[in-house]
């Protein structure tokens, strides 16, 4: 009996032991990369990849985190995967073999990807129980952090922008730090905003809940500020002198940077939460009618259409012949870039909620319940 | 709904013991299932959606609502449902209410629900294609939200012990179902008007009320046009971060709760305070001629001299029909009468209260509508001779609405829906006796009347095609050419068409300026349409009216939340409008036809075969000092219909793990209530010691094993007859006497029951229940044990008002013969005062007295942080007698005191009672008092 207890009492020792995650830090690690990786990969928002992608996509690995994710995406570097989840948790997997290599562990949601920038991982949290939210700037080497609170919440991704890193809140407050932790400045645009920002030519870009594209300038001054559609949802990218954005009715705007006015228009008739995506000639937008056009970029004349039967919320990658498509109903799309047929659908267990990152031949996908997916992927 | 679900339970316990009665039986009326449904199933790309019969045409039209639905709410949530979602149809309310999804009954004004165990949504149609949209996208609402709230407090890892408020939950699936319609408007101006809006914050005050509904829905659509309607979404995405959902909607709204119903108190305001320029509440224009319950459908018949207004009316809660005498020149309220009492007997069983549903004849022939068993059926009632005169049951025909008299007394046009869920019209000639279906379509064709010479028909339809399509408009149809030709044509709902004595005007309800007002169809010099003049401004609805003379109507209108008569003199109205709204019949077109889902019947239309999922399943571990360790786990199973059930029961009692084999407690039971007959059987195995309260003081070690049978036969929805056979192999030891006992037992039982109460919230306030029980238990093999059972138990309720009523019990147990068990008594549920459960005997009588009355209907506590509820306390005067006995009856014992009763959210009754104890024979007070706190329905 006294050895069934002493054997009960290690195995729930064990048990308890094994289920908890190690602490995020690499003592040891160089970090070999100094750039600052963030959703978007460049300042500009870039979901084109300048390859070929043979649809035959390969399960490398699948691994699991604490809580489910929105439709960000994950940041790989320095061969490390940074997962954020909407249970507050910053977990980091080997990105060849999916072995967890620790966790960041915090009460509230990671809603939008991580920065990361050689040793330091840069996340928002919003808590828990209150009615803020959290910048965490993280050491990765020795686990210290600084942490700024806010008021409010935020859901827009960060923007890493001539060496700075910008937050915009969902009330509409930009804030620029350095990446040290240091706050520089915040403008206050007073609107509810749904739409990630976007940088180029010197300034900050985005769209707000009333429809007013503005503009703000690296000392935090409002350069540019007025109304041209009924509200913005998603996210800004830009090519050129040209911003990108979806309406909260589902219109694709192009907008003329140096003009100041709208390019053209073109209504897909159901709401877009994603980014836009495109190559040097093709524009991409998804809705959530399941509905994924293909415009011409420079008159936004359609050039096909196709429905998925399901509903797109995160953005896609975008290869020179496929566009790879997460849907929420269950699955991911591969469709021709050339005249928009889906050739494969990948299916999974629970609905695919994040944008998908390719880094190193390979995609990740995370799906609901907090599920991470590596395929392997060959490309020409 | 408790009781019903208890009525499954008891079935399996009194089955599962092997003893042949149950002192603790219950009573409840029946859900009847008088006919068995031939279910199919239509598989679409989200839905399996289950109907029977006669209604796929409909079903299709439904599935394709579906299939809409689901596309337009994966947009609004940012969510899709991934499982497939069943649905499940009724063609007619009638059958909607033999559900077996939900266990318990289902009341008129329910128009469909989503079942959370099995995630199956349920739907009667009700008639109108529009109405069934609007049901299915509400339900839909529910099982998106429902699956959007579960994925955020999932995907974010925290607890998941919240729901939001009912306001929030029926207020959205109103919001984004459908539009603001006259009812919403209807029920918000009658709110804000009077002084009975409650903000946010305030809002637990009209927990459970209509107006929750639609102050939810207005709250959304505030939030939607201040705050934008992205807002909505953000509520529940928001969700996740706080347990109170106020703190969610401050933190969304970005203001305090307090700022925010300020700001929609005032929006509220700035809409219907400037009604009072053009419009007026009832009291201004017209005489108020009931105060009583709620009124519907009157007709006017004068007798001899005298007026008389007849009415279906609920104001004893039994919804029956009424007669009030009415006199002009009065200005008090008439006292209604009863002349048909409804909901009491198999052949009234129950009345439509919010359909018209009665009509009189210039003969003083007063038809009405009734459901009798499995449809409703017509019955014509002698106002002169005061009798029943005949019933007419249709075949084919389920619901009936709408009754109207030919000025000739001899034809009977009504609005009735049939197996395939149509609701077209018909002519019942009271001279042939035959029977003329004029419609024979899906479009909803409501309230007909006779015209001028008898020779069209005047109804309302939902068959407007054009620029106005399934707006309800006015259409006559020639009984002759059988045409039918527009009215009316606008873009609002023309309902209620009644003509004047004289035959020289029609006059009908318009919901043109927000609700229902009565309007007047103006006609060009040929008779011929030409627009139409409204007559009342009210600001809340009309909902039925009818002629007194050329100028005087009667009305049954909405204010104060309340349905009442109001007499008006149509002279007395100036409008402030003499515009015409003008009918452009140029827009009108072809037909509209409904959309239908299109699938492979060879695949998708499939025969209903029962596949069982788990309804639950519960287990424990115990650890008991004296028993020491000890678990079980029961588990449910059931079909997606809920027509059968399976029950598994497991535990172990064993107190050392060499008995762990010998005290396993097994019990399986089926139990079937797809038709008429209810049945259930299984098999059990129980051991282990036990001490039974009903048998000797020992501790006994017990082994019984066996089968069961029983089965209940509704004969309608108040009586039944119950059955069980049950063969069990007894086997028991007395621990202290080390004696062995044998036994195989057969005990039969056969009951009848009957319960036509209606309750109040401690109890039953009026009707009869009773029970008469005779049982036979033998000992088939060592004739160990032989005894008969009888009980007879007999509760009256005598109203004395609304709300107070005067309840008798009388009560008889006896178990004579060999090893006869013993009932119990004393205690808070019959014999007061006594200590509970101290009085044992194989007989037992008692007989109670109880005065119940309304004490207090709401203490509202309001402390610095948060205010408490206490609504519906009851008072009650009270005198038990009775005892119990062996062999020799010893004494009557008895109590009498008062006490105090408080429902807890209709869940469980709490009572308290103080009173003196009548002892040694009933010869003496015992000095003090008894106090005594417990809980329990009142009997």
């Amino acid at each position: 009996m006294k050895k069934l207890r002493t054997f009960i009492i290690f195995i729930a020792v064990l048990s308890v032991a094994v289920s908890c995650s190690k602490p995020l830090m690499f003592k040891n690690k160089i970090f070999m990369n100094f750039n600052a990786y963030s959703f978007g990969r460049f300042s500009q928002r870039i979901f084109f990849i300048p390859r070929t992608l043979n649809d035959s996509l390969e399960l490398s690995w699948s691994a699991e985190t604490h809580g489910s994710y929105s439709n960000t995406s994950f940041i790989a570097s320095d061969s490390v995967l940074y997962v954020g989840d909407l249970s507050g948790r910053i977990t980091a997997f080997n990105l060849f073999n999916g072995k967890e290599i620790g966790v960041i562990k915090n009460k509230g949601e990671i809603k939008i990807a991580p920065v990361v920038k050689g040793k330091t991982i840069i996340f928002v949290l919003n808590e828990l129980k209150e009615g803020i939210f959290t910048i965490h700037f993280y050491d990765l080497r020795t686990g210290k952090e600084t942490v700024k609170e806010f008021p409010g919440s935020c859901g827009n991704e960060m923007l890493v922008y001539n060496k700075k890193l910008y937050v915009l809140t969902d009330n509409g407050v930009l804030h620029q730090f350095g990446f040290d932790g240091k706050k520089n400045w915040e403008v206050n645009t007073n609107i509810f905003t749904a739409c990630s920002p976007a940088g180029q030519q010197n300034a900050i870009w985005w769209g707000n809940g009333e429809g007013e594209i503005i503009g703000v300038n690296k000392k935090g001054e409002i350069i540019y500020r007025a109304k041209h559609a009924s509200g913005f949802e998603g996210g800004i990218s830009v090519r050129d002198v040209y911003l990108f954005a979806s309406t909260e009715n589902g219109t694709v705007i192009k907008f003329d940077l140096v003009k100041k006015q709208i390019a053209w228009r073109f209504e897909t008739n159901g709401k877009i939460k994603n980014f836009i995506v495109f190559n040097d000639k093709k524009l991409f937008a998804g809705n959530l009618n399941g509905t994924v056009y293909c415009l011409n970029i420079n008159d936004g004349k359609p050039v096909w259409k196709t429905e998925t039967g399901g509903l797109i919320n995160s953005t896609p990658l975008l290869f020179r012949n496929l566009l790879v498509q997460p849907d929420l109903f269950k699955k991911v799309d591969l469709i021709t870039v050339d005249d928009g047929k889906i050739v494969k659908t990948i299916k999974f267990e629970n609905r695919v909620k994040t944008s998908p990152v390719y880094t190193g031949n390979m995609i990740f996908f995370g799906t609901d319940y907090g599920e991470i997916f590596a395929y392997k992927i060959s490309t020409k | 709904m408790l009781r019903g679900k208890l009525k499954y339970i008891a079935v399996l316990l009194i089955c599962l013991t092997g003893t042949t009665y149950s002192q603790f039986y219950f009573f409840g009326r029946n859900k009847v299932h008088y006919e068995k449904f031939n279910w199919k199933i239509l598989k679409t790309k989200h839905f399996d959606i289950y109907y029977y019969d006669g209604f796929e045409e409909i079903a299709e039209i439904g599935a394709k609502f579906a299939e809409d639905s689901y596309d337009v709410l994966k947009v609004k949530f940012n969510h899709v449902v991934t499982r497939r979602i069943p649905l499940i149809f009724y063609n007619t309310h009638i059958h909607f209410q033999q559900t077996n999804t939900l266990p318990g009954f289902i009341p008129e004004g329910v128009g469909g629900f989503f079942e959370f165990l099995k995630g199956r949504v349920v739907i009667p149609y009700l008639g109108s294609i529009s109405k069934f949209k609007h049901v299915i996208r509400h339900e839909l609402v529910h099982v998106y939200m429902s699956s959007k709230l579960s994925n955020v407090i999932r995907t974010h890892r925290v607890v998941s012990d919240r729901y939001p408020p009912l306001w929030f939950v029926e207020g959205l699936a109103e919001y984004w179902s459908y539009y603001w319609d006259a009812q919403a408007e209807m029920v918000m101006r009658d709110a804000v008007l009077n002084n009975l809006f409650v903000p946010i914050k305030q809002i637990s005050k009209i927990y459970g009320s209509f107006l929750l509904y639609k102050e939810g829905q207005n709250f959304l659509q505030f939030v939607s046009e201040t705050y934008g309607e992205d807002k909505i979404l953000l509520l529940m995405e928001n969700f996740w971060r706080f347990t109170k959902f106020t703190d969610v909607i401050e933190f969304t709204l970005g203001e305090p709760i307090e700022r925010i119903d300020e700001r929609w108190t005032y929006y509220l305001k700035k809409k219907y305070y400037p009604l009072y320029e053009k419009n007026y509440p009832y009291s201004i224009k017209t005489k108020k001629l009931t105060s009583e319950g709620f009124n519907f459908s009157p007709v006017y018949y004068k007798k001899d001299t005298t007026d008389f207004i007849y009415f279906i009316g609920n104001h004893t809660g039994y919804t029956s029909i009424y007669e009030m005498k009415y006199d002009s020149a009065s200005s008090e309220i008439a006292e209604p009468e009863v002349v048909i009492e409804g909901e009491r007997e198999k052949v009234f069983e129950a009345f439509h209260l919010l359909r018209p549903s009665i009509a009189v004849s210039s003969k003083g022939l007063l038809a009405f509508v009734n459901k009798s068993g499995p449809s409703d059926v017509i019955n014509f009632y002698s106002l002169e001779k005061r009798e029943l005169q005949l019933t007419k049951r249709f075949e084919n025909l389920i619901t009936i609405s709408s009754p109207a008299f030919s000025s000739d007394g001899n034809s009977l046009v009504f609005s009735a829906n049939d197996k395939k869920g149509f609701t077209d019209l018909f002519i019942y000639s009271l001279e042939n006796k035959k029977l003329i279906r004029l419609t024979n379509d899906y479009y909803d064709d409501t309230g007909p009347v006779f015209g001028k010479g008898n020779e069209t028909i005047v109804f309302a339809s939902d068959r407007t095609d054009g620029e106005f399509a399934r707006k309800y408009n006015l259409f006559e149809y020639d009984l002759k050419t059988h045409q039918i030709k527009y009215l009316t044509y606008s873009n609002s709902n023309s309902v209620n068409p009644v003509f004047s004595p004289d035959f020289k005007s029609l006059y009908f309800e318009n919901d043109f300026d927000g609700t229902n007002n009565i309007w007047k169809l103006v006609t060009g010099k040929n008779g011929e349409p030409l627009g139409m003049k409204q007559c009342t401004k009210f600001f809340t609805s009309v909902f039925d009216f009818t002629f007194l003379n050329e100028r005087k109507v009667i009305l049954s209108s909405f204010e104060n939340f309340s349905f009442q008569f109001y007499e008006l003199n149509l002279n007395d109205l100036d409008t402030g409008s003499h515009q015409i709204k003008r009918f452009d019949f140029t827009k009108t077109g072809n037909k509209w036809l409904a959309g239908k889902i299109k699938v492979n019947p060879a695949k998708q239309k499939l025969k209903y075969e029962r596949t069982y999922t788990l309804d639950y399943a519960v287990s424990q571990v115990a650890v008991d000092p004296v028993y020491g360790s000890r678990g079980g786990a029961v588990f449910a199973l059931s079909d997606l219909l809920g027509d059968d059930k399976y029950y598994f029961l497991i535990y172990n009692t064993a107190e050392v793990q060499s008995e762990i084999l010998d005290n396993f407690n097994v019990a399986l039971s089926r139990i079937n209530t797809s038709s008429r007959s209810n049945y259930g059987y299984g098999v059990f195995h129980f051991s282990g010691r036990r001490y039974d309260l009903r048998q000797s003081d020992e501790f006994f070690y017990e082994r019984v094993f066996g089968g069961y049978f029983s089965m209940i036969y509704p004969f309608s929805s108040f009586d039944r007859l119950e059955v069980s056979t049950s063969l069990a192999n007894s086997d028991r030891d007395l621990i202290t006497e080390l004696l062995a006992r044998k036994a195989l037992l057969l005990s039969n039982t056969i009951s009848f029951v009957h319960d036509n109460s209606i309750w109040g919230p401690t109890g039953p306030l009026d009707g009869s229940r009773y029970r008469v029980l005779l049982g036979y238990t033998t000992d088939i093999k060592y004739n160990n044990a032989n005894y008969y059972s009888v009980i007879a138990d007999f509760r009256q309720y005598f109203r004395l008002s609304l709300r107070s009523t005067l309840a008798i019990r009388a009560a008889i147990f006896i178990n004579q013969g060999k090893e006869a068990y013993r009932y119990i008594a004393g205690g808070s549920w019959d014999l007061r005062g006594w200590p509970r459960w101290s009085l044992r005997g194989k007989k037992l009588w008692i007989t109670s007295i109880e005065l119940r009355y309304p004490l207090i209907d709401r203490i509202y506590i309001k402390l610095p942080f948060l205010g408490i509820n206490f609504s519906s306390l009851r008072g009650a005067v009270y005198f038990d007698a009775g005892n119990a006995w062996d062999d020799v009856y010893t004494e009557t014992l008895g109590s009498l005191g008062v006490g105090v009763r408080f429902n807890l959210l209709g869940a469980v009754t709490f009572r308290y009672d103080v009173g003196k104890k009548i002892e040694h024979n009933f010869t003496k007070l015992q000095p003090g008092l008894f106090y005594q706190f417990f809980f329990g329905w009142d009997f």
